[in-house]
């Protein structure tokens, strides 16, 4: 048997290990990589310094419930251009801005429990916070608007090992929110997004 | 320990995040914002002569007296504005020449200082038997800003209040973030009646 096949087979038989599910509590937190969905010609670059915050309890070995609360900013340059209307024009350089906060209601539900990696589907449902920020020059227009905020999201929880009170999660989500902005004439906001972090495991 | 190690994750995705990032002023102050209105019941080829006082602008202020703006910053930009108008095919003339137009530039200097109060803790003179006596803190503000407006005037229509009527006005700044404010004037200028394809003859 060669070398390889035999770490393959150690590997394999790693993943397949049993780990004991001895925490009712988990506190995380995540680096959020998010992308805009809509609203392009308001903002369109992706936000790769969000966070999110999360906090659950064990309802039943396979299912987890609790909140989280998360921060994203996105941002547009629109270059130096003129805008008319009639009699009037103004030329400026935009630099959008959209600040995004979340909290919700989560719960996850895992397909698969005591083992090193655990898939998982969830759903958050809570509220929105969105403040529209445009600078130009030294000047600025700021609206915010609130809204009911849904959040599917599928991942997956690892343990290193069984003792082990961390894990690591990775997890991508889709964000949608009722937010619109009539200042801004901005309908609703979605995005999807990735996140990656860690978590505490307490009992 | 690990409770510790998790607050200061936490505190270190805060700081990382930085919640509400926003442009350096370098990027922001890289151009002068230009804003131009016209009257639309104006037929601006009806103007042939203007005058207007070249080497110098005027003042408003409330930080400083001084009514008039002198020296290199006023040459360029009137003589920017005296290159425009020009262009467009009207003739500059004295004052005492009867001319058409008139143009008024001149800069608004608006500094104002403002203060905030923060109670820590949330009682200003508040006492606690732990901490003692807590007093709310006082943060002074202040902002500086300058705006350079032009304006047209057609010296031959009089309004109500007795004044020239405005035909036109140009809002440029702010002048006083600028990194280069005598080039991004003369530049904001330019722009101005770029975007004002209406005055010409």
């Amino acid at each position: 048997m060669s070398r390889i096949t035999l770490v393959g087979i150690i590997l394999l038989g790693c993943s397949r290990m049993s780990f004991g599910q001895y925490y009712d509590k988990t506190y995380s937190v995540a680096l959020d990589i998010t992308a805009p969905l809509s609203n392009a010609d308001y903002v369109s670059q992706i936000s790769a310094r969000g966070f999110r915050l999360g906090y659950r309890e064990m309802i039943n070995d396979r299912f987890f419930a609790g909140f989280d609360f998360n921060n994203s900013s996105y941002t547009k340059y629109k270059p130096r251009r003129t805008y008319s209307n009639g009699t009037g024009a103004i030329t400026t350089d935009l630099f959008n801005y959209a600040y995004n906060y979340g909290i919700t209601l989560s719960g996850e539900y895992y397909f698969k429990v005591e083992q090193r990696v655990m898939p998982y589907a969830g759903l958050g449902v809570g509220a929105s916070y969105i403040k529209y920020k445009q600078f130009f020059n030294v000047y600025t227009n700021q609206s915010d608007s609130w809204g009911v905020l849904v959040r599917p999201q599928a991942g997956v929880q690892i343990r290193l090992k069984e003792d082990s009170k961390w894990a690591f999660q990775a997890a991508l989500h889709y964000d949608y929110s009722s937010a619109k902005n009539k200042d801004f004439d901005l309908g609703s906001f979605s995005s999807v997004g990735v996140n990656v972090g860690i978590i505490m495991l307490s009992w | 320990m690990r409770t510790r190690l998790f607050g200061l994750i936490i505190g270190f995705a805060f700081g990382l995040s930085g919640c509400e990032p926003s442009p350096s002023t370098e990027e922001l102050t890289r151009d002068l914002l230009v804003q131009t209105e016209f009257d639309n019941a104006i037929d601006f080829k009806s103007y042939n002569t203007y005058t207007f006082p070249l080497d110098t602008l005027g003042l408003v202020s409330n930080n400083v007296s001084d009514t008039l703006i002198l020296g290199d910053y006023a040459k360029k930009v009137t003589a920017e504005i005296k290159l425009n108008m020009d262009s467009r095919g009207y003739t500059y003339v004295a004052v005492n020449q009867n001319p058409d137009l008139g143009i008024n530039a001149f800069i608004v200097n608006d500094f104002s200082v403002f203060q905030t109060i923060s109670y820590p803790r949330y009682y200003g003179g508040y006492y606690s038997p732990y901490y003692g006596y807590y007093y709310p803190i006082v943060n002074t503000y202040a902002s500086n800003s300058a705006i350079l407006i032009l304006q047209l005037v057609d010296f031959n229509k009089i309004t109500s209040q007795g004044q020239f009527k405005v035909i036109w006005t140009c809002y440029i700044g702010d002048i006083l973030a600028s990194p280069d404010p005598t080039q991004q004037s003369v530049n904001a200028i330019t722009q101005a009646f770029a975007q004002s394809q209406i005055i010409s003859k």
